[in-house]
């Protein structure tokens, strides 16, 4: 019998998956063979199951925290709760909690079986907390494809739609590829750890131990593993060249699951990305020039093709590249302060992206999706709130204090400058500026534009959506005004990654 | 240090081998028919499910069947696990009699979903 067994570490992990597994069962008994006629809905029960296994697993991630005298790794270091990952875990359940609350309103408009989607989205929440917490890559493999496949499923909910199944076999095989190259890289790294490293490990610290104890002569093959490692994640962040997948993904997928798949996926792939890479081990490996390509390209990439889009679930992909490229900008600076501005990044990106889709599944109504820019026009007068809300949203993904969006980017990018990536931070304020203009779009044409057509459809009110709404401004306000008091956590929650 | 993987290196070779000696015995001690003299029956696959090779093999297949293959491999994996543990039951002890609980747990979780939501129904 193994012995380094400290399952009180993932109760959180555990909570998810035990209420995935009810969600399923749940949909199977009550709603078994399809929707019939008259019978009870039971969506209400699947959708306050997950919400309340989300909840009960985050407000367990402090307990976990404070039992600070306990072992913080177990199973022989193949699971790391460090304060670190319970960040991430904490930002991964925010993100499903908040999108399980939009697609509520969503599927039930479709009359779609919502337990599955409910069951998927705890399964693939289980996947990302996993990988978070890999301290070993073969628990991070096994993470990332328990993240992975339930997010395909979700792209292609809608069976009968040829988009939403475009959007799920096109993230399938690109995502599949992607996880064979990273798979490639652990391997050609297991391979050097155990040639050179002397214990044949899959481990990552040792590995990392090792790399950088032969920093003068690492062979070819152990780069070029750390290169298909780092496409693999960037893959997963949606980095251009590696973001082509993203815009058509976006689009098709049904929108409640986009805005989880934007936030957690790039939350989780950020955390591995510093669990992996972090500190100095990029330019060990000589990544560090190729990273800031990367980075660059990504921005210029990202914000450059959102001023072209009249979708907007196309502009929010292309800005999802953008603000992946912002989090590279922290990964490459590499410094204890830009990691934690990374930390923070992940937090703001993800209320301030939710509350932009929040909007929208808000503003969708049957056989009415508000997907281009002409959709939303003259809303903004009739419900002045939501309107609200999307301004709210659409600043902070800009970057104006004080709202929280700015201090990840300020955060982040005094770190760069600190750092000496001088010209790549000019570069990020530059499309920044640039990302006014297309952010600025869908506040145009809430506001400031007359309503098309002559139905004048009354939006029902929803409950859900509202609370998720509230919710997400409530913390993009005060999570930039109160910044200052948790940015300090933040910074140690990294210097615990460090040691 | 690739010593220990001789057995594999056996146990292919031994796979390759039993295949060579029953294809050429076969082919050394089976009846030949005469092509001319024996109806066209006799050389269609007996027993063995549709002709293989044949010119236009991309016929429709029920959608039923993918299902019934997926669920196949849930099952196939269970047994391809419950093997090792058999042989190593007494060694595991309690802790490997949890670990597989819990593993057909999750396994008849899914069966009760499949059956619920009519995947075993054949119509």
């Amino acid at each position: 019998m193994p012995t380094d067994l400290h399952f009180s570490l993932m109760i959180p992990e555990l909570v998810v998956l035990g209420s995935a597994v009810l969600v399923l069962l749940l949909d199977a008994v009550l709603h078994g063979g399809g929707p019939r006629p008259g019978e009870e809905d039971p969506r209400d029960t699947t959708l306050a199951l997950s919400v309340v296994g989300c909840v009960v697993a985050a407000a367990w991630i402090p307990a976990v925290l404070w039992n600070i005298e306990g072992p913080r790794s177990s199973f022989n270091g193949l699971f790391v709760a460090d304060r670190f990952s319970l960040f991430f875990k904490l930002v991964v359940l925010v993100g499903a909690a908040l999108s399980l609350l939009l697609s509520d309103s969503w599927l039930r408009r479709r009359r779609l079986s919502s337990g599955a989607a409910h069951a998927l989205v705890l399964f693939a929440t289980s996947g990302m907390m996993y990988m978070v917490s890999a301290g070993d890559m073969v628990t991070l493999f096994l993470g990332l494809e328990v993240m992975s496949i339930p997010v395909y499923c979700l792209a292609a909910l809608l069976r009968w739609e040829d988009r939403s199944v475009e959007a799920g076999v096109k993230y399938l095989v690109l995502g599949a590829f992607a996880t064979a190259i990273m798979l490639f890289g652990f391997a050609l790294l297991y391979g050097y750890q155990g040639l050179v490293g002397g214990v044949a490990t899959t481990q990552l610290e040792p590995l990392q131990t090792t790399l950088m104890a032969n920093a003068e002569a690492l062979p070819l093959y152990a780069r070029a593993g750390g290169l298909l490692v780092l496409i693999g994640l960037l893959f997963k962040i949606s980095a251009a060249p590696f973001h082509m997948w993203t815009p058509d993904v976006y689009e098709g997928a049904p929108l409640p699951f986009v805005a989880f798949m934007s936030v957690a996926v790039k939350a989780t792939a950020a955390a591995v990305l510093l669990r992996v890479f972090g500190g100095p081990l990029l330019a060990v490996l000589g990544l560090d020039g190729m990273l800031w390509v990367v980075a660059a390209f990504t921005m210029v990439v990202g914000n450059f093709m959102a001023l072209v889009q009249d979708n907007v679930k196309r502009m929010l992909a292309y800005s999802s590249i953008a603000h992946g490229g912002y989090i590279l900008v922290g990964v490459l600076a590499g410094s204890a302060e830009a990691q934690a501005g990374v930390l923070y990044y992940a937090l703001a990106y993800t209320v301030g992206n939710v509350a932009a889709f929040a909007v929208l599944v808000y503003l969708s109504r049957q056989g009415h999706e508000a997907e281009r820019f002409s959709d939303l026009q003259g809303l903004g007068a009739r419900h002045p709130l939501v309107g609200g809300v999307m301004v709210l949203a659409m600043l902070s993904l800009t970057g104006i204090p004080p709202l929280v969006g700015f201090f990840g980017k300020f955060v982040i990018f005094k770190a760069a400058v600190a750092q000496g990536y001088v010209g790549l931070t000019i570069l990020a304020l530059l499309t920044s500026a640039v990302s006014f203009a297309y952010y600025l779009r869908p506040v145009i044409a809430l506001f400031m534009r007359p309503t098309v057509g002559c139905e004048v459809a009354v939006i029902p009110v929803n409950r859900r959506v509202a609370l998720c709404m509230g919710l997400t401004s409530l913390a993009i306000c005060a999570l930039g005004v109160f910044s200052e008091s948790y940015l300090g956590w933040l910074s140690s929650a990294v210097l615990a990654l460090a040691g | 240090m690739s010593a220990q993987y001789l057995p594999v290196l056996f146990a292919f070779m031994g796979a390759i081998g039993f295949m060579a000696v029953m294809l050429g015995l076969n082919h050394l001690l089976g009846p030949k028919p005469k092509a001319a003299l024996t109806p066209a029956v006799k050389f269609e696959p007996f027993e063995c499910g549709v002709p293989a090779l044949q010119r236009d093999n991309r016929r429709r297949i029920s959608v039923k069947y993918y299902l019934v293959a997926i669920l196949f491999v849930m099952f196939d994996l269970e047994a391809v696990l419950l093997y090792p543990w058999a042989v190593l039951y007494r060694e595991l002890g309690l802790f490997g009699l949890v670990e597989l609980v819990v593993f057909l747990i999750s396994l008849v979780v899914g069966l009760i979903y499949a059956w619920r939501k009519g995947a075993l129904e054949w119509q």
